[in-house]
Parts: structure tokens; sequence; C-alpha cells
């Protein structure tokens, strides 16, 4: 490999006007003294303007009209006017829930536990498009999510059958757990990393019916493992449920070829037997 | 007003802010300032006129939406930029591949073409729309846009470390696209400059390739 080879890799960054000033200095006085690097500096230049040299375009006139007809009627601003006009009903309204709800727990006397809510993903997926690292820890702050080690995840979640490895295939390697209070059940939550890329699991009851929003689901079979998918942009959550666990991963993989290993890695015991669908 | 970087200024700030409160004027403002650089972008990305409005307003609608989360760590622009890149992709994952529309972006004239031939142009453009879609984008987002890396780093989120050799590799691929579209015009003198083995053609420069009709 001649010295060329080795500095081909750095020409694009340099002409871009990346790297510290050492690393352009020593470019420089390298491109300077060879004809064939300079040539490549200015093919790659021309490349650069080739590219930048776009139709121009021109915005559609009616394109605002269109989004402004869009955007809700009753702005955040406006919203909050509402509520402040109907702040004194909604403080009765309140006062009157409480002492209807006190009274009746008073007269059970709290003997009856009180129902797990569904697990809303909601602003899991509403948050994807946007930041999806941000989302998934949202989520997880939503559901009093406390980092503790993938032992204790899985010891807080013990009635759950599932795994925190520290590797998942693909390179993914375990960066946070995280154990969850979803209502009055224990659930767990691990994040993965690879470069950039993140990998969200989240388990929980499978008892629980989930709250997606306005997302569809739709059933998918990943591997072995039969269950439903919800996609929001790349980034898909995919479940898949045995007799206690719902499984979720959210990730940006591909269903057919990357995300079976991790799905068996997560939920180890998983088998679909008839319909494992999510209830 | 920035468009890579990460500070916003004063008046940026006075206007996310007005727009958190949901101040239409000033939601209507920030569209008058962005709306040609996302547009531009998402022309290019998915050389459909008309995709691109539609994926403009879901842009938009999005950003207005999701507006209270913006942490304004990003220039305002990278984050529409992030926002419009994330609709396209979506949107071309769905209907790849690809038609080259070239209404749309390549037949236009264009007053930053400086002349060029427009058959010149009309290669890149299909060269362009033949590109993997991440390749595009990061061509688009550097060139076009004048994105440095950290920059496209966050509106791809791809890690700032493979931001160079994914657009080398783009390049790359560019160029070898553009030698195949281009078999008419015969190699020069500055080929055999390239540097190493197996290099593809030069920049509008193409090796003459058999069995590919332009």
């Amino acid at each position: 490999m001649n010295c060329c080879d080795k500095m081909r890799e750095e020409l694009g960054p340099y002409v871009d006007g990346e790297g510290s000033p050492e690393t352009r200095a020593a470019m420089d006085a390298h491109v300077c003294g060879c004809a064939d690097c300079r040539c490549e500096v200015d093919n790659l230049r021309r490349l650069g303007e080739r590219v930048a040299a776009g139709a121009e375009v021109c915005v559609p006139p009616a394109l605002w009209s269109r989004i402004e007809s869009h955007l809700s009627t009753a702005s955040p601003r406006r919203r909050g006017a509402r509520l402040l006009r109907l702040r004194p009903i909604l403080t009765a309204a309140a006062c009157l829930v409480l002492a209807v709800g006190g009274y009746f727990a008073v007269l059970q006397g709290f003997t009856t536990r009180a129902e797990a809510g569904p697990v809303d993903f909601s602003a899991l997926l509403d948050g994807l498009s946007i930041d999806a690292e941000k989302a998934f820890r949202e989520f997880v702050e939503r559901y009093r999510g406390r980092r503790v080690s993938a032992a204790a995840a899985r010891k807080h979640a013990s009635q759950l059958n599932f795994a925190v490895p520290e590797q998942l295939a693909g390179g993914f390697a375990l960066q946070e757990a995280f154990a969850l209070q979803i209502g009055d059940s224990p659930g767990a939550a691990a994040l993965y990393r690879r470069d950039t890329e993140f990998v969200g699991t989240i388990f929980h009851r499978a008892i629980h019916p989930e709250d997606y929003g306005t997302h569809r689901d739709h059933p998918c079979v990943v591997g072995d493992h039969r269950g439903h998918r919800v996609q929001v942009g790349e980034w898909r959550l995919v479940h898949v449920t045995d007799a206690t666990t719902c499984h979720c991963v959210l990730s940006r993989l591909d269903e057919a070829i990357e995300l079976p290993a991790i799905l068996h890695a997560v939920a180890p015991e998983f088998r679909p037997a008839s319909d494992h669908s999510h209830p | 007003m920035h468009h890579q970087g990460t500070g916003l200024t004063n008046s940026e700030r006075e206007l996310i802010a007005r727009c958190k409160r949901g101040d239409r004027q000033a939601q209507r403002d920030l569209y008058g300032q962005t709306s040609e650089r996302v547009f531009r972008l998402l022309t290019r990305m998915t050389h459909s006129a008309e995709a691109a409005e539609d994926l403009a307003q879901e842009t938009y609608l999005k950003a207005f939406a999701a507006i209270a989360k913006f942490d304004e760590r990003s220039s305002v622009n990278t984050w529409l930029y992030r926002i419009a890149v994330n609709e396209a992709l979506q949107w071309l994952r769905r209907k790849l591949p690809v038609p080259l529309d070239p209404g749309a972006a390549a037949a236009r004239p264009d007053s930053r073409a400086n002349g060029q031939d427009p058959s010149v142009r009309l290669d890149v453009e299909r060269a362009m729309a033949t590109l993997d879609p991440i390749d595009r984008t990061m061509l688009l987002l550097r060139y076009q846009e004048g994105l440095d890396y950290r920059a496209i780093a966050e509106v791809t989120g791809i890690a700032m470390g493979t931001v160079a050799s994914r657009l080398n590799r783009a390049r790359e691929r560019l160029r070898e696209l553009l030698a195949d579209f281009t078999p008419e015009r015969e190699e020069t003198g500055l080929d055999k400059h390239r540097i190493g083995h197996g290099r593809v053609g030069d920049v509008g420069i193409a090796r003459p390739v058999e069995g590919r009709v332009p």
C-alpha cells in the first residue's frame, strides 16, 4: 500500500473541510507534493459541486395553507385559555371525584387492589420520529423506571419470564437495565447499544391490553415468534407474548435478519404453541 | 439563521418560544424561514415534487406538534432536517424503487448550475435517484445543504465517527453510477490519475460500460 492509498480515505474529509488543523496541515503538505492526490482532490470538489448544483425548487404557494388547515384549530394557547375559563368547574369536579372516591375507598376498607391500567405506549410511539432514545427513556421514566443491574431487574420482575443478557446478536451491548412499575405490576426494561444504534427491550405482564394512541398494530412473525408490531417510520415495536410476559423490542432492525436472534435472546423460554398473538 | 452548529440566535430562540406557545404567526415565520431548504431536500431525496409537498406538510405538522420537546441543543434547521429525512426515508421504503421524475428537479433551469449541460445535470439526477437512499441523503446534506459532519450525524442518527466513511462510500457509488450513465463521454487524460486499483470513473468523465443504456 503506497502513501496515496493510505491518504485516499482522508481526502474526502479534507475536501469537506473536516479534520483538526494538524491533520489538515499534514494533508496540505501531502497534496501539495502529490499530483495524483491533487487530481483526486479536484475530482472530489467537482463531484460536490455537481451534487450541489441541484435544481432550483419553488415551494408550492399553497403549501402553507395546507399545513395551516391541518393545524389544530385549538392551539395550545387557546386550549389553555379554555382550561382557565373552565378552571372553577374542573376544580369542583375534581373535589367531587376525590370525595366520592375517598368515600368508597373507606367503605371498602381498601380490600380491593387497584388494577393496573393498560400499558400506554403512545408516548413512546409519538416520540420515535423525533428522538427514539429520548422517547424510550421517557417511557421508562413514566413507569417509574429505576436504573438497576440486569440481575436486579430480573429479580424485581421475577414473576415474568424474560432475560437481560449482557450481549445481543449483532454486537449490541447492554448499557442500562431498569426496574419498572406498571400499575401494580412489576416490569423491566433494558437499553442496548451498537455504536449509535440502540435497541430497547420492555417486559410487562401479559394480561395487560396496550394503548397505542393513534398508532396501528399489525400481526407479525419474527423467527419462531408470533406477535404483533407497531411501526413508526423506521422504528418497530415488536411484541411477543407468552402465558406470563409480553416481550417488547424497539429497534430499527430487520425483522427477517437481526430481530429473530434478539427476540430469542430476551424471550429464551418462549416457543409458540398455537396462537400467541397478544391479548 | 444558522443551519448547522448548535447555537441559536436570540431571534431564533424568541421565534421558537412563540411557536411553543402556539403562536400561529410565529409558526408561519418559522415555515417561511425554513421551507425552501426543507422542500428542496425532500424534492431531491424523493425525486417527486408531489411527494415532497406531502412530506413537507407532514414534516411541519410533526414539528409543530412536537416543538415543546425541541431542546434547542441543535439548530432549528438541523431539527427540521431530521424530521424531514425520517419522513422521506419512510416514504422511500414504501415506494422503492424510485422513479425519476425529471420535472421534479432535473429538468428545471437552475441558477446555481453555472451553465451546466442539462444532459450532464440529468445524469447527476439519474445517478442520485439510483443511489441508496441513505447515501443520497448524506450527499445532499453535505453538498446541497452544506452541513458539516457533526450536523449530518445529528440529522441521520449515524455515528459521528462513521459519517466520513459513509460519505466516502456514497461518493464512490455516485461516481460509479455517473460512469455508467455517461458512456458517450469518453475517458480523458484525467482518468489516468485515478488513485489505486479498480477505481471507477472520474467526475463527469465516464468509462464506457458495455450493455448499459444511459
